[in-house]
């Protein structure tokens, strides 16, 4: 948490004129940095790092500042002391190397673009979940182990506009739903009573 | 198979799902419920948090207004037989079609219009003395049925803590008690088998008046449990 006090008191120090010099070429577009970020690295001062680790022990470093904005057991975790930055590595044994490095994408993305407009962020969020359903379900799956709220909203949201409108036979089918429950004459009272629903 | 990873979902996450849908649209709770009983129990148990509808922070415990039942007062049109408008008993000399079409929209379906009830609706209903009871509506135009003598539009709607009215006093009171009691084909909305005529024990508005053919401008009956079925006509141009 340190680190962002540094930032901001370095935002702080900045004229203005400054920012307007803060470029640097992304992917082939020059694209404007945060100035702190620019001085940091002037300085010398690396940004602090975390290590994550995946289910298939695969290691992952990442600013820590990305995670502790975004996850709330990881900031926990570093707040609480438990993790050592010297020795340590997260183990995260429930998400899988693909997965995590979407995750450490999406809030990564978030935290250096968080002064883009809505417009582009929306639609970097839904480029971002152009996925398959299996990778949805890890995404939220993972998503939900780490806590991050954003991330999660977003997801469910998808969801919910996967089952919008459905009828009920369709959305037994997007779950899966093979034993509904109801009883027989249940089922047929449902069907006679919402026809239009099925 | 992919979309079977779905239903390992936990019930917060599947309350978080349902609670992004739009609460306004009563079609959504009624579809999850019918789902699969998880659905359903889940929705049961966090409806006051999920797609909140009035008028159902009215009625927290009450076994005669369910939230299943409330529900079906938000879409369910109570088709012209239970609103009053034709009787259980034939059509006279109409052609195969016509009566296969009028049987449709004689019983209970899906309403068009509007699938929002409101008290202010409710006040606009009734007559001055009973502004103190509380009666939701569905909002205006209701269920358009266009029928040959004239285009009707059926509503439906329910009176908060029936039994508590004013309404209900003056539907039991005196010697004309049992005049007011009319057979519409009992409830559309629970198994009350009775309906009261609320024009005719003058609980609406005198203002709403009848037609030329003795037809009733504005019609409500309610059944013992406060479940509301009428129909609003058009006011005549001219008199």
């Amino acid at each position: 948490m340190e680190l962002l006090c540094i930032r901001q008191w370095i935002s702080g120090l900045l004229p203005t004129w400054l920012s307007a010099w803060c470029i640097k070429p992304v992917g082939g577009a020059l694209v404007r940095q945060e100035p702190e970020y620019i001085l940091l690295a002037l300085m010398g001062s690396p940004l602090k790092k975390i290590m994550l680790c995946s289910s298939e022990k695969e290691i992952f470093s990442v600013e820590e500042q990305v995670m502790v904005q975004h996850s709330v057991i990881i900031n926990n975790m570093i707040e609480d002391g438990s993790y050592n930055h010297e020795e340590s590595k997260i183990p995260l044994d429930c998400v899988d190397s693909k997965t995590l490095k979407k995750v450490i994408d999406y809030c990564t993305h978030h935290t250096h673009h968080h002064n883009d407009n809505q417009e582009d962020l929306e639609a970097w969020d839904a480029q971002f979940l152009n996925v398959d359903s299996n990778g949805l379900y890890d995404l939220l799956m993972a998503a939900n182990y780490l806590e991050i709220r954003n991330l999660l909203d977003l997801i469910y949201g998808t969801i919910k506009n996967m089952i919008k409108g459905k009828k009920i036979d369709e959305i037994r089918r997007i779950f899966n739903i093979k034993d509904h429950g109801f009883t027989p004459e249940e089922e047929e009272q449902n069907r006679k009573e919402y026809p239009h629903f099925y | 198979m992919a979309e079977a990873l779905f239903s390992y979902l936990s019930d917060d996450i599947l309350v978080s799902i349902f609670s992004k849908l739009d609460g306004s649209d009563p079609r959504h709770r009624a579809v999850l419920s019918s789902v699969c009983t998880r659905f359903c129990s889940l929705l049961r148990q966090h409806h006051r948090l999920l797609l909140p509808l009035p008028p159902s922070h009215h009625f927290p415990n009450d076994s005669t207004n369910t939230p299943e039942i409330l529900l079906k007062l938000h879409f369910c049109c109570p088709g012209l037989l239970h609103a009053g408008v034709v009787s259980e008993s034939g059509f006279g000399s109409e052609d195969p079609i016509g009566k296969r079409r009028k049987l449709c929209n004689q019983k209970e379906h899906l309403a068009s219009g509007v699938w929002s009830l409101s008290r202010e609706q409710g006040s606009k209903l009734l007559a001055r003395q009973f502004r103190d009871d509380c009666l939701y509506i569905c909002d205006w135009p209701g269920c358009l049925h266009l029928e040959e003598k004239r285009k009707y539009r059926l509503f439906r709607g329910v009176f908060v803590d029936f039994k508590e009215t004013r309404v209900w006093k003056a539907l039991n009171d005196g010697k004309n008690k049992v005049k007011r009691k009319v057979d519409v084909g009992g409830c559309a909305f629970c198994k009350s088998e009775e309906s009261w005529d609320l024009h005719s024990a003058f609980c609406l508005r005198r203002v709403f008046g009848f037609h030329d053919d003795g037809e009733p401008v504005v019609r409500a009956f309610v059944c013992d449990n406060g479940h509301v079925s009428g129909a609003w006509t058009d006011v005549p141009m001219y008199s």
